[in-house]
């Protein structure tokens, strides 16, 4: 067992790469499991408040009833009528909203209304960045909205009696009222998701682990050596395989226990059967980034080419997989090309075997055996390559 | 003597190249035999050849007296490669990648620690057990590529240019250290590019070129092959007639003169320094320090492989 032991040396020596790509992106993907939320948090209503200013330079009754309303939501601030000082308040932040009341205004508020013309206006200043005093002039347009047709309708009523009636009408308001939803994603969603993520993950860390281990060695120098001494060719490979079984089958258990550890609840939401056939599925895909890492060996590729080949690929499988968006919302053309590579198989095999348990199993077994397919094919490809190799160099 | 190594009308092609062109060698037990020749020539595809690292066209390969097969795991047990390049795994110790070629050999691990702990010693790399090849020095790197080469004590070492590159302590200590396994008992096969190296410790040499055997025999042996005799080196001031006349002697092969030194290469005879000293006294010329140098296993080897320049 000296050309496993030896493996898994190197494997030591560059534990790098599974603690990157194996532990770290699956944590990543269980924070990306478990921030898949729509907001089921119940929580409390709160009205906004703000700051506002009234320079008042008519005095009048309708000056100090829009000031009360006013008082009524926000916070008065005090600033003084000049125009530095107004301008000062704006731009420094001091209020949100502030209105200037010419002088004169009631009296010409209520001619106006009296006789049917156009209301004049106040002077009001608030930053554009101040979404609260946008909303507050709203509120304040409506109030003298109302008072302008109670002045209208009513011409003999005072001016306190007019802005009474209008704060009454100005306090009603629709009753709010939080209702609780219940979540459309359920654990066993989350825990689909994060197979789903792992896509990348697996691929990227096991295409990586096992590239560099077989590419390590199989370095022509060392394996003339090896090729010299007394253990057998089959024995030799065999070794290398199973360290390389062993890294695959580590990345597989890391995963799905991370899953099912993280997302204890989606345990009893997946009967056994489901946990089964996701494992199965699990399994299944992690054989395609383990052929790939061979082939990549059989070339003889640098770790740099491995680092390449495993997370490009591994993304390109995991985006067509659906794994950053949802293979629904794509063109039926991605759509199409999705099926030609193993991550829509996998993220299926996944979905059905979570939702749907025994009742898919067929359509499970069916899924995994295409990755397995999958696998196969490229596996071949590597031997075909590393034998064509061989001969080049003999 | 009992033969270790075999080779019978080995031949190799590369495509249309030929390799080996029905090569023949022979290697008693004991001896430290050197392979020579230029780039190219086929040395080490002959060795890959015998190890079985290579497939080849025709010939006859016998180790040990057996014949030698890819599946012959008895026979490679008994052998050592130690290859042209450092084959060692950067990931892994010093210690560990002598266990670990070490143990391809020997799988009993009481065994190999002792083997480890010998090779490592016989190294001299004690210091460096735990530190991993990338901090070794080329000379200590070698020293590894040996030891890890030769750790299981093997009967037959092959030596690939093991001293490419490295330092003369480090090349002598190498050098002595083949010198010891032979003395020990194992017999050796010594590729190099170095002269001085075979010449030193080479019991018997042969020369190939374009895949092979253009000569074979002790130093000496070879040395008789050729026509070139002693350099025999005279500091004095000669004038150009007694250049001439001393070109002129019958077993003179040429004649130099260059910053007051006049050297003459000779054919193998009896009087050559004499028959110079007379032609200098005739010519009035005063000798200052006079030397003879022996023909070098170089001079042997330019004259056969020729002296064009190779790949």
């Amino acid at each position: 067992m000296q050309v496993f032991k030896c493996a898994l040396r190197i494997l030591r020596g560059n534990f790098i790469f599974p603690l990157i790509y194996i532990v770290g992106l699956s944590f990543m993907g269980l924070m990306m499991a478990t921030s898949f939320d729509f907001g089921d948090e119940p929580g409390t209503f709160e009205r906004e408040t703000y700051d506002f200013a009234v320079i008042d330079r008519d005095g009048s009754a309708l000056s100090e009833a829009v000031r009360e309303q006013l008082a009524k939501t926000g916070t008065e601030v005090a600033v003084d009528d000049d125009e530095f000082a107004i301008q000062d308040a704006v731009a420094k932040g001091m209020t949100d909203y502030l209105l200037i009341v010419p002088e004169g205004f009631q009296e010409d508020f209520l001619a106006a209304a009296r006789n049917g013309e156009d209301a004049p206006q106040m002077e009001v200043v608030y930053s554009f960045y101040s979404m609260e005093g946008a909303l507050v002039d709203q509120t304040v347009g409506e109030y003298m909205g109302a008072m302008r047709t109670l002045a209208a309708v009513s011409p003999d009523e005072p001016m306190d009696a007019i802005a009474a009636e209008a704060a009454r009408y100005a306090s009603q308001q629709a009753d709010i009222s939080l209702i609780e939803t219940v979540s459309a994603v359920s654990e066993a969603d989350r825990f689909v998701f994060f197979l789903q993520w792992s896509t990348y993950t697996l691929f990227a860390g096991i295409t990586v682990c096992v590239g560099m281990l077989v590419c390590a060695m199989g370095r022509a120098d060392v394996r003339r050596r090896n090729l010299a001494s007394p253990v057998s060719f089959i024995s030799y490979n065999m070794q290398l395989g199973l360290a390389c079984a062993l890294v695959t089958l580590g990345a597989w258990a890391w995963t799905f226990c991370l899953g099912l550890v993280a997302f204890p609840e989606a345990v009893a939401q997946i009967s056994a059967t489901g946990l089964g056939l996701c494992a199965l599925s699990v399994l299944a895909y992690c054989l395609v980034p383990l052929a790939l890492g061979l082939l990549l060996g059989q070339i003889g590729a640098s770790d740099v080419v491995c680092n390449a080949v495993g997370n490009i690929t591994g993304m390109v499988v995991s985006f067509f997989g659906g794994a950053w968006i949802s293979l629904s919302l794509m063109s039926p053309e991605v759509q199409a090309i999705a099926h030609w590579l193993p991550g829509y198989w996998y993220t299926n095999a996944c979905t059905l075997a979570a939702h749907e348990g025994l009742s898919q199993t067929q359509s499970v077994f069916a899924d995994a055996g295409v990755l397995v397919m999958f696998a196969v094919a490229i596996g071949l490809a590597g031997l075909l390559i590393g034998r064509m190799r061989m001969q080049t160099t003999d | 003597m009992e033969k270790i190594v075999s080779v019978e009308n080995l031949v190799k092609r590369y495509g249309s190249l030929l390799a080996l062109d029905h090569l023949n060698m022979e290697i008693e037990r004991g001896e430290i035999f050197g392979l020579l020749g230029p780039n190219g020539s086929g040395k080490t595809t002959a060795i890959h050849c015998i190890l079985q690292l290579l497939t080849y066209d025709k010939g006859e390969i016998r180790l040990f007296g057996q014949p030698m097969t890819q599946t012959s795991y008895d026979l490679k047990r008994r052998i050592g490669v130690v290859p042209q390049n450092v084959a060692v795994f950067n990931e892994l110790t010093v210690h560990e990648n002598i266990d670990y070629f070490c143990g391809l050999y020997i799988p009993e691990s009481a065994k190999r620690k002792a083997c480890v702990a010998d090779a490592i010693r016989f190294v001299g790399l004690e210091d460096y057990a735990r530190t991993r090849p990338k901090k070794l020095s080329g000379g200590l790197l070698r020293r590894l590529n040996i030891a890890c080469g030769i750790a299981h004590k093997p009967e037959l070492v092959f030596f690939d240019e093991p001293t490419v590159a490295v330092d003369p302590q480090s090349r002598a200590s190498i050098l002595s250290g083949i010198q010891q396994m032979n003395a020990e008992g194992s017999t050796i096969v010594y590729t190099s590019h170095y002269m001085e190296e075979v010449e030193e410790i080479c019991t018997r040499i042969m020369i190939m070129d374009k895949g092979r055997t253009l000569a074979c025999g002790t130093n000496e042996e070879l040395k008789r092959l050729v026509a070139a005799g002693e350099k025999i080196v005279i500091e004095a001031d000669v004038p150009e007639g007694a250049l001439m006349r001393i070109q002129a002697l019958p077993h003179a092969l040429s004649v130099g003169y260059e910053d007051g030194q006049l050297s003459v290469t000779c054919e193998n005879a009896e009087h050559n320094v004499s028959d110079v000293l007379e032609e200098l006294a005739r010519a009035h010329v005063r000798a200052g320090r006079i030397w003879a140098e022996p023909p070098t296993l170089n001079d042997v080897f330019l004259e056969i492989t020729g002296r064009e320049l190779r790949d």
